[in-house]
């Protein structure tokens, strides 16, 4: 199933939007070979650097998975940020609540952050297939809507003793944080349900009527009648499925990351995710990597300023001329006449 | 295509000769470092809540830190805008970890809200002095003690002072006796900070009529939007509901910013700074003054513990220099008075912190009631120390949320 | 004002669309005819500006005008009707004259206009408020208003394209009167119409073209048969051999009443024996099509179809074949493989790619698909298209829906999609196919619905129908 072609493709453009982004950081008068090794060694110079990069990218590895579901299905789940807060919230409520205290609670969470999630994920679906909203105004509503549920409990029926402050809840109790191993805290259990969602996935999309049928839903809905299923039920199926595992990142900034619920707890990667699944055209294996990609990015970057003194927006830059420049390369197609010309060298 | 080879080809010679000319810049510029301070020079690391240059909480910070880089010299690691909007994805504990691999010996944690963070990061590295400035971890006889984290230190100024004045001359300025309180968010440092100011305040208005003080929290010490309410909107609010003087307790100038704009359309309005010496700066014409955090010689003396191998977990709170408050070399809490007062007001604010630095007048003194009716201090009792720094609401004749 | 046309040639690729056309008019109300793809739409788009034609000359008052500009047409006083209204639904009627009319000036009296455009309108005989919404009209009124408009910015030739396709009868009386009027003053007008009723009833001359030349010009008392024979001159199909067991099961059509506005023999039930071909006849823009939809899908009306004995049909019993084959029938960029996976794997969790490439290698020989299994279906030509819509009926006992199976198709394609059609007539239930091709029609049913406009005209046996009956009935002439 693998497609070397594309391989070879998406290498040559990797390379292209890196020298791009060489030029770009050269421009504001910055040395990309000491931006790079401060970004790989900030993220994976070290075995605890190596863990804080996994558990950023567990979030955008799972939200750019929940999203395959829905851009197969042809929708446009902006309201992923929704559904991964709605997941951190019911994983919150889990872990501040009398099962907080126990070893099961994380497990339990997850129970809730999927149930929250793919609710959050439904009402966008009900919207779009009921009431015919478009999908992207329902998603930022219901990103808002979330938000502001968030910010709701964190100031009120959630808020330290005594304080009132957006800062974030009380810290939840040990054994409501993400089951880790080792001494620095390699986060197993999370690493594990990953693995297993993507292969599942894979398996999923690629071997079943169910993988078939959201795809072709997605290309064109008046067709599917035709073939005996009706493509409103198939939406829905994508944005719970989305739904729910965008409500694991969620669990995963909450119990992994912060261990409490704060305001902005999706951290922004549900919108990133969108951004590396448009990349990777929907592709898994590449959502794979590009997520971890970006999570090296995100980790090796915010220490840019403590290494090299540069402000930290510089790594937004970095992103946006990677993200750009890519989706330009992508539509001139200029990597094709690139390896014409390669293999017409090695021929001679 | 030929065009398109040597444009390549170009670009790849550009990018190795620039990127080497930069290498080898940085390169020699730490060299020259090195060497003027020996084989291992003093690092230590600054976390700031807001930007460096907010003009105000972080910028003090920043400034303190740099104060110890000019006395002591030593380098600083800064890391600015650690909040879960502005970095989302990386804790406090993990910037302390990155600073120590960068070499920090020693790293200041500068906002309240860094708790989670700083607890995680001194139990992880109990070897690195760590001071988390508002903090009350090493307090010992407080509610936050922590006696296993030897490793660290809090350091706070006695603002109650700073916001006394601050109260009094927005009450001395004020026609109406109307006062709005600009606050962050709602914990035992700030319900303590708007109390003082409102004491403060009741003692100088000298105007007809009961004195109006309200308080509003925005949420977080500055703009997060989205998730915090507006200071620019709240500062609209309080001048809108007839209130004539505002007292500014957030990290940054949207205060200030208000209120001069207020007075240019010709009202008659003045602001209360806060956190940063020169935060006048931003409207100097209605600016009373500004009570003000100088945090470079307390957090020199820490450095110097730490340098001297003398390094122990104590709570520091300390106060105004009363014998020249705006000393950077010795005063903790300063206090500049603004161009916006007039010279008898100035003259009763002077007499004010005169009386406030002999002793003559104590705020802090009984018959004292909490917002709901409570007894806060009995009639002539003076508050102790843990009774000033957990402060668990607002004043009777405050208006305002104490929770 | 006097139009000559001389000589206009038009090809697309290797189909000459029109070929050395010549037609003069100076005044009355001209008929344009001519079954599908006879070269009607070419030609008016060429005289309105909207084609360039490969060779000839337009002249008018003997001037040759600018060929391919619309702008010179429209200059030049010719003026096109669409099918459907051009306007602005949610503007006024003032307001959508105000943005269509053809004025130089940059600033315009509305006053003026609007005094121009009532004085039209009174002219006319139309009687709607300036002020109303366009959207409150009924078709038939905008496409009135659309004529005022033609009018106002001087049109002296009007085109009107199949205009009456969405009128009802009483718009169309209104309609017709306004052009009756119009061609009393002198003003040219083309209408291009497969209804030979309505042509009968407002036209004086005519000219009939067929595969793209203009065969005969005709005029006033035109005679149907003579038209009808001219128009739907046969072309030789190849006649299959093959003979069909008559099958013994029956199987009736019930059709709703709601159907189509059906109100012939609705309340009767139809039976037939299993393995007929129903052929559904009606003209470009009649019902045709939608009566096989119906069937398939529930949503609009109650028409199916039930077997005497057995089960009942399920929905999997039937397959339907949409006439627009990518935006209805397949999914461009899946590929063809996946299609089959699709099409296999209906009741399945689990896809096993081995079997459905196994299967997709049958069917694309026996359909005899050029193309590659990983080609994604946008890329392959029509024919292939339709032939993989066809492999793709499932191998259980059907009902096939298929509307207009060759449409598009060259005549070898076409041939060869009828007989992979027939040979299910051994197996499935039931063919029902819908054509606006009566050759096609004639040549392939057991049992022919004739469809006009809205209306089911009739339902017969093929045997006591005759070919002319048939085009009488679809032309709405009974």
């Amino acid at each position: 199933m693998f497609d070397f072609d594309n391989l070879k493709i998406n290498s040559i453009r990797l390379l292209l939007t890196l020298f791009i982004i060489f030029f770009t950081l050269i421009l504001f008068g910055i040395s990309p070979f000491e931006v790079f090794q401060s970004i790989i060694y900030g993220s994976l110079g070290s075995e605890s650097k190596f863990i804080r990069t996994l558990i950023v990218w567990a979030p955008i590895s799972l939200a750019s998975l929940a999203l395959i579901y829905t851009f197969s299905a042809g929708m446009w789940n902006i309201g992923i940020e929704g559904q991964i807060i709605m997941g951190a919230v019911g994983a919150t409520f889990i872990a501040r609540s009398f099962l907080g205290d126990y070893l099961i609670s994380p497990y339990i969470q997850i129970l809730f952050a999927v149930l929250f999630g793919g609710l959050w994920g439904l009402l966008s679906a009900l919207l779009k297939v009921k009431g015919n909203v478009h999908e992207i105004f329902s998603g930022l509503g219901l990103d808002f809507v979330a938000s502001g549920i968030v910010i709701f409990l964190i100031i009120g029926p959630w808020k330290r003793d005594g304080i009132a402050s957006t800062g974030g809840t009380d810290l939840f109790h040990k054994a409501s944080w993400i089951p880790t191993i080792g001494n620095h805290n390699f986060p197993l259990m999370l690493i594990v349900i990953i693995l297993f969602l993507y292969l599942l996935s894979y398996v999923v999309l690629n071997f079943t009527s169910l993988g078939i049928r959201l795809k072709s839903t997605g290309i064109n809905v008046l067709a599917t009648e035709r073939f005996y299923f009706k493509s409103d039920r198939y939406i829905v199926f994508s944005y719970l499925i989305a739904g729910s595992i965008a409500g694991i990142a969620g669990f995963s900034q909450a119990s992994g990351a912060y261990h409490k619920l704060v305001p902005s707890i999706s951290g922004g990667f549900g919108f990133l995710a969108i951004l590396i699944v448009l990349i990777s055209s929907r592709n898994i294996y590449f959502s794979f990597i590009l997520s971890f990609l970006f999570s090296i990015l995100i980790v090796g970057g915010s220490q840019l300023q403590i290494r090299l003194g540069l402000d930290n927006t510089i790594i937004g830059i970095i992103q946006a001329t990677f993200v750009l420049s890519w989706l330009v390369l992508q539509r001139i197609k200029v990597e094709n006449m690139i390896l014409q010309k390669i293999s017409r060298v090695f021929s001679k | 295509m030929k065009l398109f080879h040597k444009l390549i080809l170009a670009s790849i010679i550009g990018i190795f000769i620039i990127s080497c000319g930069n290498t080898d810049d940085t390169e020699s510029s730490s060299m020259d470092m090195s060497m003027d301070h020996g084989s291992t020079p003093f690092k230590f690391g600054m976390i700031l809540v807001g930007p460096k240059d907010d003009k105000g909480w972080s910028q003090a910070h920043y400034e303190g830190g740099q104060y110890i880089e000019d006395k002591l010299g030593g380098e600083m690691i800064v890391a600015d805008m650690i909040n879960p909007a502005d970095s989302p994805n990386l804790t406090v504990d993990q910037v302390i970890s990155d600073m120590i691999d960068e070499g920090a010996q020693m790293i200041f944690a500068t906002s309240d809200d860094m708790k989670d963070g700083v607890l995680a990061g001194a139990e992880q590295f109990p070897d690195v002095p760590i001071i988390w400035a508002s903090g009350d971890s090493a307090k010992s006889d407080g509610k936050g003690y922590r006696s296993d984290l030897s490793n660290l230190g809090n350091i706070m100024g006695k603002m109650e002072y700073g916001k006394m004045i601050a109260g009094c001359a927005a009450a001395l300025k004020s026609s109406n006796g109307h006062i709005g309180f600009l606050g962050p968010l709602i914990n035992d440092e700030t319900r303590r900070l708007a109390n003082v100011a409102y004491l403060g305040a009741s003692h100088c208005w000298q105007g007809d009529g009961e004195l109006k003080f309200d308080v509003v929290w925005i949420g977080f010490w500055f703009h997060i939007p989205g998730v915090t309410s507006d200071p620019t909107q709240v500062a609209n609010e309080f001048f809108d509901s007839g209130a004539d003087v505002i007292i500014s307790h957030i990290d940054t100038p949207e205060g200030l910013v208000v209120t001069g704009q207020r007075a240019s359309e010709g009202q008659d309005v003045y602001v209360v700074g806060y956190d940063y010496e020169d935060s006048c700066a931003t409207a100097p014409d209605v600016c009373l003054g500004v009570p003000y955090f100088n945090w470079g010689p307390e957090y020199l003396n820490a450095a110097m513990d730490v340098v001297h191998n003398e390094f122990s977990s104590k709570f520091i709170w300390q106060g105004p220099n009363w014998d020249n408050m705006n000393d950077v070399d010795s005063s903790m809490i300063g206090y500049k008075i603004g161009e916006a007062m007039s010279t008898s007001e100035t003259t009763k604010l002077e007499s004010f912190m005169d009386e406030l630095a002999s002793g003559k007048i104590e705020l802090f003194k009984g018959p004292l009631n909490f917002q709901d009716g409570t007894t806060y201090l009995s009639d002539g009792k003076e508050a102790t120390d843990n009774e000033i720094w957990y402060t668990p609401q607002l004043l009777e004749g405050m208006v305002g949320d104490s929770q | 004002m006097k139009i000559q046309i001389k000589n206009l040639s038009k090809s697309f690729g290797n189909l000459k669309a029109n070929k050395n056309i010549n037609l003069s008019l100076d005044s009355g109300i001209h008929a344009l005819l001519g079954e599908n793809g006879a070269g009607k739409s070419t030609f008016v788009k060429i005289i309105s500006g909207q084609l360039t034609p490969d060779s000839g000359e337009i002249i008018i008052n003997g001037e040759n005008i600018n060929l391919g500009s619309a702008k010179d047409s429209i200059k030049n006083g010719i003026g096109l009707l669409n099918q459907d209204p051009l306007d602005f639904s949610n503007l006024s009627i003032l307001e959508s004259f105000l943005v269509g009319i053809n004025e130089k000036k940059p600033f315009r009296k509305i006053e003026n206009i609007k005094q121009k455009i009532l004085g039209l309108f009174k002219n006319y005989g139309i009687e709607i408020e300036l002020s109303s919404k366009t959207n409150s009209l009924s078709i038939g009124e905008r496409q009135q208003i659309e004529l005022i408009r033609l009018l106002y910015n001087g049109a002296k030739l009007i085109i009107l394209d199949e205009p009456t396709s969405a009128f009802s009868l009483e718009q169309k009386k209104r309609v017709f009167e306004t052009l009756k009027k119009l061609s009393n003053e002198g003003i040219i007008i083309i209408f291009v119409s497969h209804k030979l009723d309505e042509i009968f009833e407002i036209c004086e001359t005519g000219s009939i073209l067929k595969s793209g030349e203009l065969i005969e010009n005709i005029t006033k008392p035109f005679n149907s048969k003579k038209i009808l024979s001219t128009m739907f001159e046969n072309t030789e199909f190849h006649k299959s051999e093959q003979k069909y067991t008559e099958r013994v099961n029956k199987f009736s059509i019930i059709i709703s009443k709601s159907d189509l506005f059906n109100d012939y023999k609705s309340d009767l039930v139809h039976e037939y024996t299993f393995g007929s071909v129903i052929g559904i006849a009606g003209l470009q823009g009649s019902s045709n099509d939608k009566l096989i939809k119906n069937v398939f899908s529930n949503e609009f009306s109650k028409t199916r179809i039930i077997k005497q004995f057995g089960d009942p049909l399920k929905i999997e019993n039937y397959y339907y074949m949409p006439a627009d084959r990518l935006e209805r029938g397949l999914f461009k960029d899946l590929n063809l493989l996946e299609h089959y996976a699709l099409s296999i794997s209906a009741k399945k969790t689990f896809l096993d790619w081995k079997i459905i490439k196994q299967t997709a290698i049958d069917k694309i020989n026996k359909f005899n698909i050029k193309s590659n299994l990983n080609n994604s279906l946008s890329e392959l030509s029509g024919g292939n298209q339709q032939r993989v819509m066809l492999s793709l009926m499932p191998d259980l006992e059907s009902v096939l829906l298929l509307e207009q199976p060759t449409r598009g198709l060259d005549y070898n394609s076409a041939n060869k999609i009828w007989e992979m059609i027939l040979e299910r007539k051994k197996q499935d239930i039931a063919i029902l196919f819908s054509s606006t091709d009566m050759d096609e029609i004639w040549e392939y049913s057991d049992i022919i619905f004739s469809v006009s406009g809205n209306k089911i005209m009739d339902i017969s046996y093929k045997n006591n129908l005759t070919k002319e009956k048939i085009i009488k009935f679809v032309s709405g002439l009974v």
